[in-house]
């Protein structure tokens, strides 16, 4: 056995080489997108293909490029082994789990003698690959959505396949910055490969298996125990997911998720055939999805991510259905369908799991992401925003206020003031919703509403959830979340509601609004504190009207409130509330 | 002692170091314990103590924790804030990014309650044409409304008001007229940049800072001057210069990382002196390991500090830090590996050989099982003990992992060099710089004892330990100069510009840098205005900084070989300027440091003892020496493996390095090539 001293420096040092290629690369990276929003990861594998570290701007892509760089390895090594200085590329949605423009990359690190070390791997959105439009939710077969590249060198022996890269360009409405992240993520690689290669040479291959069985095994021992007390049973929870149009319609998202003994399964059965439209979920998403709620759930981020934690994980997703779509279905949005199974996991689990009980969160991955063609020197640029969220309260705090979708927690907000330097856009506010978090003895989160004028032609992709029935229910007697989740174009004249969209003009002078819904409430509104509310209705969270009538709370001209007359309303609302309450409770608990 | 020249204090959170350069360039120091109510009580009774008179000194450099830590713990001032309308909830907004992974999370908490945010309706465009006037009712409106509600000082932050600052300054204006017994604090005096939440978060920082500590520098300023001071009082800035006490009580932001900034420009100042122009410089204190790089004889600067949770818009010495001190306990961690920090024992109840309740074992027990630090600290000052930190390391780490204790100590040593050497890669190799070009220079307690360590992990082979390394901040202050940094927004591609007007978008910040070291009483003589300029290729965000050339037509070159030094390729594109950079300097004569007394290169007279060190990397080496560094001398010769002590370190010279003592009495250790 190796000794544990080196094995703890191997563990932290492939941490290192993650965290420092993540910030190589943001440094170089030519799209607000990556720089600013961090839309991107990178994963540190193992000689045998496992995850061993990783750095995530986007926790949805944990898992998925497992898969992806697994099958690239295994079907370009067919043709020719690799050797250093190789850096291979795929954008095919049903290889990587990913939409093209998301491409999936991967290096292969060789010791000195020449033995292989591990690889380096990297998911980002690279910018625009010749799909319908720039961000074709609209799409409605896979030859909808950008130029598919099989596995194939993106460098070979550590030379740029400028072929290659004349190809992206001839395809791309924006082939400056995308064969720009291109050179910047095989630089960044590279990087990263020799670093991993070194750590191999100096403590040996079998130091290095052992650091890492320990820590593979160390995260299965403690997933498992927390998953060993769940009591063992089939959780269910269901979703609409609403289709794009021409698409009018809603269909039925179910998983099950089945818990015996230390094991677990989900099974997405039960869930809508795969749909014309671009919401289809590729099999590798699938199960990216499943493994960050059984993160989310188990280890968190106390633990590097790796393959071990998820070995207790099976996936059953039957195929030619939303969660394991064939070709040639479109993809493009995957995420939105996705991140609804990853919640609904949580949704189904955390009632049963100690320590892990939240309310529903609202809101879903909602933002546009528009393109503006005709920016100086005939250059187009992308403009897009996402709708911070609010989160479902627990049992000893307020939801989270204002937080990014947790499937996409790692990214920020893009400034304003940076974006319009460019020229296209005026922020014209940012604001969270009051009363969009559910009443309780502990809120729901607030959601976040924003508005951006439109200063150049554009068209626009929106990605919003409008129904659905995790909108944000309470726990334990506290109340739904409010606020929506949306996107809406306002003219001047008329709001239109876009939902889930592609390709939409903008007018020159619209605004585009985004919208967030806030997360469910905890316990008993008419638990909380006074003072609380109180202080909620003067920081504007919560109206004077929902004061009264959601916490039964009476305030005073001055914002304070009244002790006895808020004593006295909330003696009444007991008594009302008590008989029917009484009648319903085993409704409400279904 | 002939009369003090100058004066330097370092407050830190357990000490206060002074240090004192007189007329013939002898440097005395002195230690006393922190008080944490009354800091300049504290500051009086160790010159006190040493029996300094403040009388003579001209200069007295002052670094502070005070501002950092009010802003860790939340004590500052109430704030009020304006900004423009529809912005009302940018600050609790933010980025809205949280750690991946989590279920749910803790926003850090906030510096000002939303119920003391106020908009006002106007707007200017990012071109700085005005959309909307400003109007004066609804300024008066708001900060009167703020005033009612208790709010001491009121931070203002417009949209693009880093273009044109015009409607900013109305509105300090009107309050100032109308209420001029509320402070205000504007986004575009302490930054010109773009990106809205982090100027609002810098301006309210400020804001929020502010009061208490324009009253602990006049405090600090009338207690020298009670007993008898009367020259320059100078605050040290995160940047790594100085500035007169005036200009700190409006610029507290710029003091949080004071104390560290300190060190490191005073290591550039005596690494150009000495000829090691470029230096990692590790600085290892009770909690954290803060390392920083040296190019050229100037520190690698950040212009967005990340500090207390917050992102704000001041430069400051780009330090990487991680949580790995003295007192970072060790322990089993959840993959059956040995651990060392972040978790630390701080100063109470601190390492377990202290004997002050503590009963986890710590780097500094560690240190001592190994047989690096001696059994009595401080000179003797305090008694250590060996069997306290035996039995927390039996317990915690030795028997769940089924190894000697010896082991166990030797293993927790390895594995925060481990930690402290992956950061040095990360801000190396991680930036496209070989660490092997680079000479490390060690400091605080705990630097001196892994610096040959780390410096043979990663390959350097020159190590040295400045002059009184424990209290090294404080010695490096007196080596700063007056600095002021100014920085404009201003986007443009080179291909639009030609050099005049490149050379005119200089000029209010040149007129601002000149204005300010006047009011900084700086002859003209002693003035140097260095400017750069914020690039990038067309398409990225992230910029270079790169020092203006002399033939402006060079600069699309020299951008584009800064850029493939630090990323290791350029891009076929057009390059972009984002942003104008000026950084005021007002050169302070130096005091220069008196030499040791030269002696013949034999160490035998210092050599004070023998004692076992434990070492992963040369087991069974025998008994090393010991020396004591106060009796070395000038030219003296130490082969490794040895040890140095003095009374606030201890020098651990690894096998393969040989010391010599410089003329200035600063050890070089160099590591034989192999």
């Amino acid at each position: 056995m190796t000794d544990p001293i080196d094995a703890a420096v191997i563990r932290s040092g492939l941490a290192s080489v993650a965290r420092e290629m993540f910030v190589a690369f943001q440094r170089t990276a030519m799209l607000a997108h990556l720089y600013e929003a961090k839309d991107y990861s990178i994963s540190v594998f193992d000689d045998r293909l496992n995850l061993v570290a990783d750095a995530p701007g986007v926790p949805e892509f944990v898992g998925s490029l497992t898969v992806a760089i697994t099958e690239m390895v295994k079907q370009v090594s067919a043709g020719r082994p690799l050797v250093a200085g190789d850096v291979l590329v795929a954008s095919d949605p049903f290889l990587t789990g990913g939409h093209p423009a998301d491409a999936a990359l991967v290096a292969p690190a060789f010791t000195a003698s020449g033995k292989l070390a591990g690889y380096c791997g990297m998911r980002a959105h690279m910018g625009d690959l010749g799909a319908l439009n720039n961000y074709p939710a609209d799409a409605r077969s896979v030859y909808d959505e950008g130029l598919i590249l099989p596995p194939t060198h993106l460098a070979a022996a550590g030379v740029v396949n400028e072929q290659l890269m004349d190809v992206v360009a001839a395809n791309s409405r924006l082939p400056r910055e995308t064969v720009g992240n291109f050179r910047s993520a095989v630089a960044t690689l590279s990087r990263g490969t020799i670093k991993v290669a070194g750590l191999v040479e100096r403590y040996g291959l079998t130091a290095y298996h052992d650091a890492l069985d320990q820590l593979m095994d160390a995260s299965e021992d403690r997933a498992r125990e927390i998953i060993a007390a769940v009591p063992d049973g089939d959780y269910v929870a269901e979703q609409e997911l609403e289709l794009a149009p021409p698409e009018s319609s809603t269909v039925l998202l179910r998983c099950t998720v089945r818990v015996r003994g230390n094991d677990l399964t989900v099974d997405t059965t039960g869930s809508a055939d795969q749909q014309p439209g671009a919401l289809n979920v590729p099999l590798p998403q699938t199960l990216a999805a499943c493994r960050l709620a059984l993160k989310r759930l188990t280890t968190q981020d106390d633990v590097v991510a790796n393959s071990g934690e998820f070995r207790m994980l099976e996936v059953v997703a039957p195929e030619g259905s939303i969660f394991n779509a064939r070709r040639p279905a479109a993809t493009y949005v995957m995420a939105t369908t996705a991140s609804l199974l990853s919640e609904m996991i949580v949704v189904a689990l955390s009632p049963v799991l100690a320590g892990s009980q939240i309310a529903r969160t609202g809101g879903h991955t909602t933002g546009f992401m528009s393109y503006v063609s005709a920016g100086p020197r005939g250059r187009g640029a992308m403009i897009d925003d996402l709708a911070p969220i609010g989160y479902g309260a627990t049992p000893d705090a307020d939801g989270m206020d204002a937080a990014m979708h947790f499937c996409l927690s790692g990214m920020g907000l893009s400034s304003g003031e940076v974006l319009e330097t460019r020229g296209y856009v005026v922020k014209r506010s940012t604001s969270l919703v009051p009363d969009s978090g559910g009443a309780g003895r502990w809120r729901g989160g607030l959601g976040v509403t924003s508005v951006w004028e439109v200063r150049a032609p554009a068209t626009t992709t929106t990605q919003a959830q409008k129904v659905g029935r995790l909108g944000g229910d309470g726990l334990a007697g506290g109340g739904p979340a409010g606020g929506r989740n949306d996107v809406e174009i306002d003219d001047g004249r008329t709001r239109r509601s876009l939902g889930m969209s592609g390709g939409t003009a903008v007018a020159v002078g619209s605004t585009i609004v985004v919208h967030g819904a806030g997360g469910g409430g905890y316990g008993d509104p008419l638990d909380r504190e006074p003072e609380r509310v109180a202080g909620d209705v003067l920081d504007g969270f919560v109206s004077p009207q929902a004061a009264r009538d959601l916490y039964g709370v009476v305030l005073n001209d001055d914002g304070t409130f009244d002790a006895i007359a808020t004593g006295e309303l909330r003696a009444q609302r007991r008594e009302e509330t008590l008989a029917p309450a009484l009648a319903s409770g085993n409704e409400q608990l279904r | 002692m002939s009369s003090a020249v100058s004066i330097s204090t370092d407050i830190g959170g357990t000490f206060t170091d002074v240090i004192v350069v007189d007329g013939d360039g002898a440097v005395l120091v002195a230690k006393s314990p922190t008080v944490p109510d009354d800091p300049i009580q504290g500051v009086i009774t160790a010159l006190d103590g040493a029996g300094i008179s403040v009388t003579d000194a001209d200069r007295f450099f002052h670094g502070t924790t005070i501002g950092i830590n009010a802003l860790l713990e939340r004590k500052g001032a109430t704030v009020g804030f304006i900004t423009t309308s529809g912005f009302r909830d940018l600050l609790e907004i933010g980025d809205a990014s949280w750690p991946p992974y989590r279920l749910t999370w803790s926003k850090p908490s906030r510096l000002v309650a939303p119920r003391l945010i106020r908009e006002v309706d106007e707007r200017i465009l990012s071109d700085g044409s005005i959309e909307k006037p400003l109007d004066p009712v609804e300024v008066l409106a708001a900060a009167g409304e703020l005033r009612d509600l208790g709010a001491e000082v009121i931070a203002v932050c417009l949209y693009n008001a880093y273009v044109d600052p015009i409607h900013e300054r109305r509105a300090d204006e009107l309050i100032a007229t109308a209420m001029p017994e509320l402070s205000v604090v504007l986004s575009h005096e302490l930054s010109r940049r773009y990106r809205e939440t982090e100027r609002a978060t810098t301006t309210v920082a400020e804001a929020y800072l502010r009061p208490r500590m324009g009253r602990y520098f006049d405090d600090l300023a009338g207690g020298l001057e009670r007993a008898g001071f009367d020259g320059r009082l100078l605050i040290t800035t995160s940047d790594g210069g100085v500035m007169g006490r005036e200009l700190a009580a409006r610029r507290a932001l710029r003091t949080l990382v004071s104390g560290c900034a300190g060190g490191v420009s005073g290591a550039a100042v005596i690494g150009a002196e000495n000829g090691w122009r470029n230096l990692i410089t590790i600085d290892v204190g009770g909690t954290s390991f803060d390392a920083a790089v040296i190019r050229d004889a100037e520190p690698a600067l950040l212009q967005t500090a990340e500090l207390a949770g917050l992102r704000l818009l001041v430069p400051m010495i780009d330090l990487a830090t991680i949580g790995a001190g003295g007192g970072s306990i060790a322990g089993v961690d959840s993959a059956g590996g040995l651990s060392v920090g972040p978790r630390s024992a701080g100063a109470v109840p601190g390492p377990a050989c202290y004997g002050r309740g503590g009963e986890l074992p710590t780097f500094t027990d560690a240190a001592l099982l190994t047989g690096r630090l001696p059994t009595e600290l401080l000179g003797g000052g305090m008694q250590i003990g060996t069997t306290l930190a035996e039995a927390a390391l039996r317990r915690e780490v030795a028997e769940p992992l089924g190894m000697s204790v010896g082991d166990a100590a030797a293993g927790v040593i390895a594995v925060i060099e481990a930690r402290m050497a992956h950061t040095l890669e990360e801000l190396t190799i991680g930036r496209g710089l070989d660490p092997r070009d680079f000479t490390m220079l060690a400091y605080g307690g705990g630097g001196p004892l892994v610096a040959t360590g780390l410096a043979a992990e990663l390959g350097i082979s020159r190590v040295v330990v400045p002059r009184h390394p424990g209290a090294f901040s404080a010695l490096g202050m007196q080596m700063l100069d007056i600095v002021h940094d100014f920085a404009q927004t201003r986007l443009h591609s080179l291909a639009d510009v030609d050099e005049a007007e490149i050379g005119a978008g200089f000029d209010e910040l040149c007129a601002q840098a000149v204005e300010v070291l006047r009011d900084e009483r700086v002859p003209d003589a002693d003035v140097a205005v260095l400017r750069s300029l914020e690039m990038r290729y067309g398409g990225q965000e992230h910029t270079l900084v790169v020092a203006v050339p002399s033939d402006l037509s060079r600069l699309a070159e020299a951008f584009g070989e800064q850029h493939h030094a630090a990323f290791g390729f350029t891009l076929d594109v057009d390059v972009e300027i984002v942003g104008y950079r000026v950084r005021a300097i007002g050169r302070l004569a130096r005091p220069t440091l008196g030499e040791l007394s030269r002696g013949d290169g034999d160490p035998r007279a210092a050599l004070i003892g023998h004692r076992t060190v434990l070492d992963r990397a040369l087991p069974d080496a025998g008994p090393w020496p010991v020396y004591d560094r106060l009796l070395l001398k000038a030219g003296d010769r130490i082969p490794g493996p040895a040890i140095v002590q003095e009374p606030t370190a201890t020098t651990v010279v690894s096998h393969g390095f040989n010391v010599e003592v410089t003329p200035q009495g600063h050890l070089e250790l160099t590591q034989e090539t192999v």
